[in-house]
């Protein structure tokens, strides 16, 4: 197998400059030249947040936004990722920053492929900027890998992209090959020779946790030869089944056929009752078959389930119904789906008698890779895929701002101290166990005896509640129970300067049947903000 | 039949060093009696734990539920969150049906808030099958499930316990009154948090000091109690 790959430089840049998407794409298709020139990629830099622009949707480059991506004049001038923009334009002024746009970036991506099937019958999706393309079945078509190669630089110089080419056996080596070739250059491995191609250069080439990378080179893996001649056997057993694909893509393995592009048509299953359905259970029994042909016909293709549809026909020929299921990830599982749509239909009655119903596949994503030959468990995908269908399901239950992770922020208000972020944004790490504490036969380090104070539950918003005070402005009784003792006041300033008048002075206030509260005062109303517990 | 004794000698050996271990059959379940005074106060040479850890069973084996009750729970609960985290190396989900979570509170507990998945479920069932569904997963090594307000369904509950025996995770939950039925529950404490100390300089939410009792309950009060008493201090 024969693998050429192209890869755009500065992607971000040139999709974004290049952004006349469908246009392109016809006159491409149609023979004519590109109606675009070659793209200039000058002093760029991209910031803000991720994510598709919705239709009229105009987002802003804030001064603390960081830069996510910068291209290679603004390098140049000493920019780099991670700065703020702030930071990025004091550097250079003249800067033009702009913020992402996933859409407009999946829209070129889509355009790259295609255009690239006009030339190749097989073409393979390989990230952001790259593709793969099957060299066997276009060697005579072109006369020979020079042929193609010529083709395909003049191709991509007429659609005004600057790439990179690499040919070689596998994708990850073609992929290294393209990276280690300049711009408007081919580097072609020879067949058989991947191996030796690799072994000088340094792991970092591998998709690998910047941690795990570090814990190779300490115990000398430091180049891609000396990885592909450790034992698959050490390494799986330290680092996890994914050290065999380290192995796998260090030894130029790569035995897996490229997959085409080609757009699927829209995968549906639709079920006819002989007799109307007229309750829920019913329903889901004939969807669980008709979810399980969808699900299995897609994991055969390494796909999983993102968006489905619901339409519900019914027998007195009202209008159908649509109920949308969308997951945070792919599923390649049919009892996710089943749940969410149980939860959809429970949610709104049915109005009639279900005469049929159709499942359509709105999107589908990739699974991850299963790397052993049997799964964790029946049905696991490993524990990311795991993970992301347990968050799935729980937003189902919880609905959407209901679940995440806290994130502690400076706030003048106690309500206005955190926000909540969904799972995984700051990335959570686990910490090694302490030694001698698995069964607690050891004295713990650490006990409950550390305390820093009660617990504090907070309601909702703080409530209205009935205290009388002393002249001193001191609770001494509280919804009717006597105060034994206070601490406080302590005084929370309000915004003053945007004319907010909300001063508070807190309290902790003991009272004689044992609860201990946090109240504050505003002005002359009294306020439950919280119990000790 | 040396070595059936010897067999025997090693069981009993490693039964005695673990106490919280089953040996046989269902190694997930913990014993169901708690500690007696008398051991309580005067400690076996093998386990050095303090009297409070060895009361509350910390740390906790996986497949057990403990429900903590009375002033003070949802301290002591925070507390385990820290360590889970820390000592065993665990990720933490916290299942709120009442929103009462306070994060910046938490962190200063120790609570990893970056770790924690936080859930608000104000319906008390779709609260527990979010419960089944995290202890299901196996993904996290601790549960602690503050309950809503309401009765709680009882297929759902006795599903909950059904999910417990197989996962080899830990639930911890804050008992209210009349919410929370026919979940086996393998260890319940009751903590009662009296007589604040309030030290001068302390941070607004800080009821610095504070003294700690818990003692173990059981379903039908026929086994001996135990009370360990503390006083912790603040910073």
């Amino acid at each position: 197998m024969r693998i050429l790959c192209i890869r755009i430089l500065e992607w971000p840049f040139v999709a974004l400059c290049n952004p006349r998407g469908r246009a392109g794409g016809v006159a491409a298709h149609k023979g004519e030249a590109s109606p675009e020139g070659p793209v200039e990629v000058g002093l760029m830099a991209i910031a803000g947040k991720k994510g598709a622009l919705k239709k009229g949707e105009i987002r802003k480059v804030a001064p603390t936004h960081k830069l996510l991506f910068v291209s290679e004049k603004a390098r140049e001038r000493g920019l780099f990722p991670g700065m703020t923009v702030a930071q990025a334009r004091g550097l250079c002024p003249e800067i033009e920053i702009v913020p992402p746009d996933e859409g407009l970036e999946q829209e070129a991506m889509t355009l790259f492929l295609e255009r690239l099937e006009q030339a190749a019958p097989v073409v393979e999706d390989g990230g952001p900027g790259v593709a793969y393309v099957e060299v066997a079945s276009v060697r005579e078509l072109y006369g020979g890998i020079g042929g193609i190669v010529r083709t395909f630089l003049s191709l991509c110089e007429k659609w005004g992209w600057p790439c990179t080419l690499g040919v070689a056996g596998g994708r990850f080596t073609a992929l290294t090959a393209a990276v280690l070739s300049g711009q408007g250059e081919v580097r072609v491995v020879p067949e058989g020779k991947g191996r030796e191609f690799l072994a000088p250069l340094p792991v970092d080439l591998l998709p690998i946790d910047p941690e795990v990378r570090r814990t190779l080179f300490e115990v000398g893996l430091d180049t891609l030869g000396a990885l592909a001649a450790a034992s698959p056997a050490e390494l799986v057993a330290r680092y996890g089944d994914e050290a065999a694909l380290w192995v796998a893509l260090a030894a130029a393995v790569d035995e897996h056929p490229l997959c085409g592009h080609k757009p699927r048509a829209p995968l549906t299953v639709t079920h006819l009752f002989e007799f109307a359905a007229t309750a829920v259970s019913q329903l889901l029994f004939a969807l669980e078959p008709a979810l399980s042909s969808l699900v299995s016909t897609l994991r055969a293709q390494g796909r999983g389930i993102y968006t489905l549809l619901l339409r519900l026909h019914f027998e007195d020929g009202d209008r159908p119904v649509e109920k949308r299921l969308s997951l945070a990830e792919p599923t390649g599982r049919v009892r996710p789906l089943v749940d969410g749509l149980r939860l959809l239909l429970e949610g709104g009655d049915l109005s009639g008698p279900v005469s049929s119903f159709e499942v359509l596949v709105f999107r589908d994503g990739p699974l991850d890779g299963q790397l052993g030959l049997f799964p964790e468990r029946p049905g696991a995908i490993g524990e990311s895929g795991a993970m992301a269908e347990l968050l799935g399901r729980l937003e189902l239950l919880t609905g959407r701002g209901g679940m995440g992770t806290y994130d502690l922020k400076p706030g003048r208000q106690p309500e206005d101290c955190w926000r909540l972020l969904p799972w995984g944004v700051k990335g959570e790490k686990l910490p090694a166990c302490r030694k001698g504490v698995k069964r607690g036969i050891r004295l713990l380090p650490g006990t409950f005896h550390e305390g820093q104070g009660l617990a504090l539950r907070v309601l909702p918003a703080p409530e209205v509640i009935e205290v009388e005070a002393s002249r001193d402005e001191r609770p001494y009784v509280v919804d009717g129970a006597s105060v034994v003792e206070t601490a406080g006041p302590f005084q929370v300033a309000g915004d003053w300067w945007r004319g907010e008048d909300d001063d508070r002075f807190y309290f902790e206030t003991l009272l004689d049947d044992g609860l201990l509260l946090w109240l504050f005062r505003r002005g002359h109303s009294w306020f439950l903000q919280g119990v000790f517990d | 039949m040396g070595a059936v004794l010897a067999l025997q000698a090693a069981k009993d050996e490693i039964r005695r060093r673990f106490p919280h271990v089953l040996l046989t059959g269902q190694p997930h379940l913990r014993p169901l009696a708690p500690v007696a005074k008398g051991e309580l106060e005067g400690e076996s040479e093998e386990d050095l734990r303090p009297p409070f850890e060895r009361l509350v069973g910390w740390p906790l084996a996986r497949g057990s539920c403990l429900a903590l009750g009375g002033r003070g729970a949802t301290s002591l609960a925070w507390k385990m969150m820290a360590r889970a985290r820390v000592e065993l190396g665990e990720r933490v989900a916290y299942v709120d049906g009442t929103r009462a979570f306070f994060p910046p509170g938490a962190s200063a507990a120790g609570v990893d808030l970056k770790s924690l998945l936080w859930l608000h479920c104000p319906d008390l069932g779709k609260a527990l099958r979010a419960v089944e569904l995290l202890l299901a997963s196996r993904l996290f090594g601790l549960v602690v499930f503050d309950p809503p307000p309401g009765q709680a369904n009882d297929v759902l509950a006795r599903r909950l316990s059904l999910v417990l025996l197989r996962a080899p995770s830990r639930l911890v939950v804050l008992e209210r009154p009349a919410t929370y039925h026919n979940v086996r529950v393998h260890h319940r404490v009751s903590v009662e948090a009296a007589k604040p100390q309030w030290i001068k300089g302390q941070p607004r939410c800080g009821a610095a000091g504070w003294e700690l009792l818990a003692r173990p309950l059981s379903a039908g009060g026929k086994r001996p109690e135990a009370l360990v008493q503390l006083s912790v201090g603040g910073k």
